[in-house]
């Protein structure tokens, strides 16, 4: 007989670790400020607030203990004393005062049930791998820190020889956990599951409200998120791996980074006074992507990177739309000024970077040519992204710029790689470990590294991820919004990294990463099937009733 | 086009949407899918109707946990245990010791005595004379050197009896428990005999063989 509630009792450790403290937190910083209390106004927000905060200060608490060579397990006494302390706040400043709207939360019966649902799955499918995974490293990190009281074990862990550094936030908390409940990693490891896969439909749900501002939008592809498999997309039994950890924040600050744009004053303001009003209006909103920057960095690191290329994408598509716009209608979410600087200086110092590195990172050997041209390619994007964001008055030039780009685009392309992913019998030859990139051959014989599709990219792209790329493409041409620019520009963006050996080889280079093909992350499936399914029933409404 | 037309169009494209969809997202309730992943050694990552905590129950180290607490009190920390590759996770994740028996990717190749050891399945054929006294030269070499370099020494063997956990059977030390088990018992002495798990260390005699100073 399986004693299915085996776990219990480290579900209890769960939330009082892991949400009370950083919750009573969130309350007490709603009923101080005014803008804080308006980004954790929908459930969602507080319990992810709740969430990071607790994270973050075990963290700290943690380092700490470090610093002072005190044993993790005395941890249980500052946590003790934050907990009691905050709570006694919270009686002083809330209900005293009565402020009892800092309880309120925005949530709805739907919403309610999807995350009920998700828990309840997750619980009875457990977050153990069967298989003899990764997971194990990372619980092995996660015992020696536990076992000796540091977040750098002096003999590395698992085999007992030096090791490469991993961000160590979240192994931390799970070595807390383990020190004051007494509970196994493993236990907890496969119980968090259920409460991380939670929280990351959460955060999806936040974000995809954050860039359509629509309700029924974000429930839709928060359901999607939990039904179409995808890049860290309903890979639910893995959520509590730090990557996943890593994921969630990742979601939630797009969510604070659509109401940081929300700030953005429209009309004609002074950069310098835009810039001020943004800081004076918003210091909550960039305090809160600080923090998720922090406990990203600290946890899987790459996720930072990913924010910074997806908003990089998401201003090439603006750019990209304003070019090929045939009226002068005004998008605050694609014309702004601020957006149109911050692009043009990005731009350049890729192009600047880009041209460093190619004179640094281009020696004369086998497959030199290719791989200069790899090198140079980033480079000569950027130039013609930048020749195209300028108005040019007549139309020729502009066009001629396109085609240059279509040009160089489309034939940096490895097309039977790109056919392998539709038929595996063709793909290249894989590296020798399960991680490693496939190799592409380039215009001169040179070899170009490609991700392998087998490397959850197949299953994560076929079909509706793949379309959803050439779908998000239209949206963007029918009707530009921060939504259909966010998802077609990401989506190009991450589908180009990985059919062009050119790009996914430079990517390769300047991470010095082994899994660039996590760039596919940027594809978001759900959030463009659910505006599509909304947009279409919208039309079903109004052809059946044309007075609506 | 007429408002008939424009309707069609429009429920032939939502119902296309929809059956997209439903399609990708038949995973989650395929029961027939998971027997095959775990036939291909394939990794369930993604939720399913059909998946319950048995697996995880019977395929992870949960039922071992009283064994291992024991064990955490036995043992000496910071040595080298040598198990199957499950167990050799589970060890690294629970108690104070490294293993070497493990992935590839994950710092395996880092010694090459290890790397010999484990991919010529010396340990796993310890009834053969000439194995044995191979595994013999490997356990004084290993003493030896990694404790002129201060590295943790070769101290444990640690012996899955568990016949449910399917995670174990990928490795000829499982499979060949029995063999090892009774022929270990010439370098190591049995410290302890679990429901599930069986902890030897390795003999005195075999570690003093050492040079002095170690």
């Amino acid at each position: 007989m399986i004693p299915i509630y085996f776990n219990a009792s480290s579900h209890i450790w769960i939330f009082g670790l892991f949400v009370f403290n950083g919750l009573l937190l969130t309350w007490l910083l709603r009923s101080k400020f005014k803008s804080f209390n308006s980004i954790t106004q929908p459930l969602e927000a507080q319990v992810l607030s709740g969430f990071f905060i607790s994270v973050g200060l075990n963290g700290l608490i943690l380092l700490l203990f470090e610093c002072l060579s005190l044993e993790f397990s005395l941890a249980r006494w500052p946590l003790g004393f934050i907990a009691l302390g905050q709570a006694t706040l919270v009686y002083v400043f809330i209900f005293r005062q009565k402020k009892y709207h800092v309880f309120s939360v925005e949530i709805t019966i739907a919403r309610f049930v999807l995350y009920l649902l998700v828990f309840i799955i997750l619980f009875f499918n457990g977050g153990l791998i069967d298989k003899v995974s990764d997971a194990w490293w990372h619980m092995s990190l996660a015992n020696k820190i536990s076992l000796e009281s540091t977040y750098s074990p002096a003999a590395g862990h698992l085999v007992g020889l030096p090791t490469r550094y991993y961000p160590p936030l979240w192994h931390g908390n799970l070595a807390l956990a383990n020190q004051l409940s007494g509970i196994s990693i493993a236990v907890f490891w496969n119980s968090l599951t259920a409460w991380v896969a939670v929280l990351k439909v959460m955060a999806f749900y936040l974000f995809t409200y954050g860039i359509s501002k629509n309700k029924t939008i974000a429930l839709l592809a928060a359901i999607l998120f939990v039904l179409l498999p995808g890049m860290g997309v309903s890979y639910l039994r893995v959520s509590a791996w730090p990557s996943h950890i890593a994921y969630t924040a990742w979601y939630a600050m797009f969510y604070v980074f659509t109401l940081l744009l929300d700030g953005l004053p429209t009309g004609k303001v002074a950069l310098r006074q835009t810039l001020l009003q943004l800081i004076s209006t918003s210091a909550s909103k960039i305090v809160t992507l600080l923090c998720l920057s922090i406990v990203i960095f600290f946890t899987h690191k790459a996720e930072i990177l990913w924010f910074a290329v997806a908003w990089f994408g998401y201003l090439i598509a603006a750019s990209l739309s304003r070019s090929w716009s045939t009226n002068d209608q005004y998008i605050v979410a694609r014309d702004h000024f601020l957006l149109l600087y911050f692009y043009r200086a990005i731009l350049v110092l890729i192009a600047t970077f880009g041209l460093w590195f190619a004179v640094n990172h281009s020696y004369p050997k086998i497959g030199f040519t290719d791989q200069l041209l790899a090198n140079l390619l980033p480079v000569a994007i950027s130039v013609i992204l930048f020749l195209l964001d300028i108005r040019f008055k007549s139309k020729i030039p502009l066009r001629c710029i396109w085609l240059v780009l279509l040009a160089l685009i489309l034939g940096s392309v490895d097309y039977t790689h790109l056919y392998s992913l539709f038929v595996p019998e063709l793909a290249l030859q894989a590296g020798q470990y399960y991680e490693s990139s496939a190799i592409g051959i380039g215009f001169f014989g040179g070899e170009l590294k490609v991700p392998s599709w087998h490397l959850q990219l197949r299953s994560g792209l076929l079909y509706s991820g793949v379309l959803s790329v050439i779908v998000a493409v239209v949206l963007l041409v029918v009707n530009p919004n921060r939504l259909s620019i966010l998802t077609a520009g990401t989506g190009c963006v991450a589908m180009l990294f990985c059919a062009s050996p050119y790009l996914y080889h430079w990517l390769q280079g300047v991470l010095n990463y082994h899994s660039p093909w996590r760039i596919s992350l940027m594809i978001f499936p759900p959030i463009v099937w659910a505006y599509v399914l909304v947009t279409l029933n919208e039309f079903r409404t109004k052809l059946a009733d044309p007075r609506a | 086009m007429s408002i008939i037309q424009k309707k069609l169009l429009v429920f032939s494209a939502l119902a296309s949407v929809l059956v997209l969809l439903a399609y990708d997202a038949r995973p989650h309730f395929d029961k027939g899918l998971i027997q095959l992943k775990r036939q291909n050694n394939s990794a369930q990552r993604h939720w399913s109707l059909f998946y319950d905590q048995s697996f995880v129950f019977y395929e992870g180290p949960f039922r071992y946990q009283d064994d291992i607490n024991q064990i955490r009190d036995l043992i000496e920390p910071g040595h080298i245990v040598l198990s199957d590759l499950a167990t050799s996770y589970y060890a690294a994740a629970s108690l104070p010791v490294y293993v070497r028996n493990v992935h590839r990717h994950q710092g395996r190749t880092q010694s090459s005595s290890w790397q010999k050891l484990i991919d010529q399945r010396i340990a796993c054929n310890l009834h053969k004379q000439e194995v044995f006294l191979t595994f013999k030269e490997f356990i004084d070499t290993e003493l030896r050197q990694n404790g002129l370099r201060g590295q943790p020494l070769f101290k444990y063997v640690l012996v899955n009896k568990d016949i449910n956990n399917k995670n174990l059977r990928l490795d000829c030390l499982w499979h060949r428990r029995a063999i090892v088990m009774e022929n270990i018992l010439s370098v190591a002495e049995l410290k302890f005999e679990g429901e599930f798990l069986n902890l030897y260390e390795i003999n005195d005699r075999l570690a003093t063989s050492a040079p002095e100073g170690q």
